[in-house]
């Protein structure tokens, strides 16, 4: 692969991030509204630890509440990748266009990446106001860093869901919205996992959220520095070596066995 | 020869709903669903802090909200499902009174409503083991119906946006929504909510579902103590339903004269 080939994938992959953007832009009433969802959930998160008259118990569910709305926001883009396509009728074209599938890919990604931190930033910004939460001390620049090796896996795990819709178009939409609620509940987005039943436990310990949601609170709750943060770092970036590929490979094999069982189609 | 009962039109709307739910069965699946995740999520907040009270507190308040919320929310999409199965045109031209219509997707609304927040229950009681004898459910269960009017009312006002505008009404309709959610103590009282929300707490019905409901099944709050916020609820759902359409009916006609009864743009 040459320079020059190079750079025509990246402006392909470019292409497709803008494509979203564009996307985004047309449905901006319904962004609105997503918007203010995500921010009332995490301003009533944050309510019930003020119930409990605890600055600390409030900033602990508010953390959680910010991070699983990044980290839902970045599986939900991906594994919805196909589903868009399907419902702005570009599905056949999309697929059969002379893009190499890892370009367009890696342009939808790119995207939820840069969407996810905007819409964060956005609600931690309203929350900080109506909390008033002060982060002096907290280590910052750990939790950035976690949830950066966080995007890893979560990219793998969408891109692995994303090929549900390939599969099945009346129900696979709708079993990507499952598994997002059950790594909600297994990752201890607002408790440790140790309240889970003790059938649910090992799920937690697949989850990469569990690690991710512990690093994060460690960096801001307890300023916990750079260097103790790197186990759960490793894993997360362990997690995305391995999740990524296995998530492509998956959805490569979707797309091709919905290309021969004529499931490339924009209705069941 | 057979003349059909007054109410006939408003059952045809309750089974045409009915089997609209059916059709969309996927989803209804995945949403209540991730209700049933939301509410067990929310009861393990208590379970951290070691509280069995607040796990109860919790629960029932994502219980109640499951119900209410969805009330709200089938109710005020009476028109957005009309335009979404492409039957806006048709619906509206129709010879039955609006009163009918309406009234037949309102009990679908409750029916499908009540259906979820029991399902939700029956998990989040297995989940927790939540023991609620000794709880006063008669009376909460009377709290539950009397909400169900207000509720009612609200949501054929906010069927009125879709009809106003067809690209943003049915969004404006969830923002109002969550509005309600946050201000109405569904997990939280309403005392330490800041100052210049608590007044938007007074005049949401839910804020009195709640607080009554929490009383009767976690103090026990025998009838004579719930009868002030039910009479509240009944009263302000008097007025809202009367209210709620006469908007919409306005905006029906407003609809109609401005050429906006379709189903796009």
């Amino acid at each position: 692969m040459t320079i020059g080939n190079i750079w025509i994938e990246a402006k392909s992959s470019y292409a497709f991030l803008e494509r979203n953007f564009h996307l985004c832009k047309r449905y901006f009433g319904w962004e609105i509204v997503f918007l203010v969802y995500t921010t009332v959930n995490t301003l009533t998160i944050g309510l019930i630890g003020k119930s409990m008259g605890s600055d600390e118990n409030t900033l602990y569910l508010i953390i959680g509440a910010l991070l699983w709305s990044f980290l839902s926001t970045l599986f939900h883009e991906v594994a919805e990748t196909i589903s868009w396509e399907r419902w702005e009728g570009t599905l056949e074209y999309t697929f059969m266009a002379p893009v190499h599938r890892l370009t367009h890919l890696l342009g939808v990604c790119t995207y939820a990446i840069i969407y996810g931190l905007l819409r964060s930033i956005l609600v931690l910004i309203m929350t900080v106001f109506f909390f008033h939460l002060n982060l002096v001390g907290a280590n910052l620049i750990g939790a950035f860093l976690v949830m950066g090796a966080s995007c890893l896996p979560f990219i793998g795990m969408g891109l692995g869901a994303a090929v549900l819709p390939l599969m099945s178009p009346e129900k696979g939409s709708q079993a990507t919205h499952i598994i997002q609620g059950i790594i909600l509940l297994v990752s201890g987005v607002y408790y440790s996992i140790e309240y889970l039943p003790g059938w649910l436990r090992p799920l937690s310990y697949i989850s990469p959220a569990t690690y991710t949601l512990q690093g994060v609170r460690g960096a801001l709750l307890n300023s916990v520095p750079t260097r103790a943060l790197l186990p759960e770092i490793l894993i997360l970036v362990l997690a995305g070596v391995i999740l990524i590929p296995a998530g492509y490979k998956i959805f490569l094999a979707g797309e091709r066995y919905a290309k021969r069982h004529g499931k490339l189609k924009r209705s069941g | 020869m057979w003349s059909r009962p007054w109410w006939m039109p408003a059952i045809a709307f309750f089974v045409r709903n009915w089997h609209l739910y059916k059709r969309y069965i996927g989803w209804i699946i995945a949403f209540w669903t991730y209700s049933i995740i939301n509410s067990l999520t929310v009861g393990l907040i208590g379970k951290q802090f070691m509280d069995e009270a607040l796990v109860v507190y919790l629960v029932i308040g994502s219980i109640i909200w499951a119900f209410l919320g969805s009330v709200f929310e089938e109710m005020s999409e009476v028109v957005s499902w009309e335009q979404w199965e492409g039957t806006i045109e048709h619906t509206f031209m129709a010879p039955v009174h609006r009163l009918l219509h309406l009234m037949g997707v309102g009990i679908m609304a409750v029916t499908f409503s009540f259906t979820r927040a029991t399902v939700i229950f029956i998990f989040a009681t297995l989940f927790f083991h939540i023991d609620l004898s000794g709880s006063n459910m008669f009376g909460a269960l009377l709290v539950l119906a009397a909400s169900c009017l207000p509720f009612l009312g609200i949501g054929m006002i906010a069927a009125t946006f879709p009809l106003l505008s067809r690209e943003k009404g049915q969004q404006a309709t969830y923002i109002l929504q969550s509005l309600i959610m946050l201000v109405s103590g569904v997990f939280y009282s309403v005392d330490i909510l800041p100052k210049w929300l608590q007044p938007l707490s007074y005049i949401s019905p839910g804020t009195y579902s709640l607080r009554s409901i929490r009383a009767a099944i976690l103090e026990n709050a025998p009838m004579s103590a719930l009868m002030g916020d039910i009479g509240i609820l009944l009263i302000s759902g008097l007025v809202l339903i009367p209210a709620g359409y006469l908007i919409f009916r306005a905006g029906e006609h407003y609809a109609k004269r401005t050429g906006k009864l379709k189903r796009s743009g």
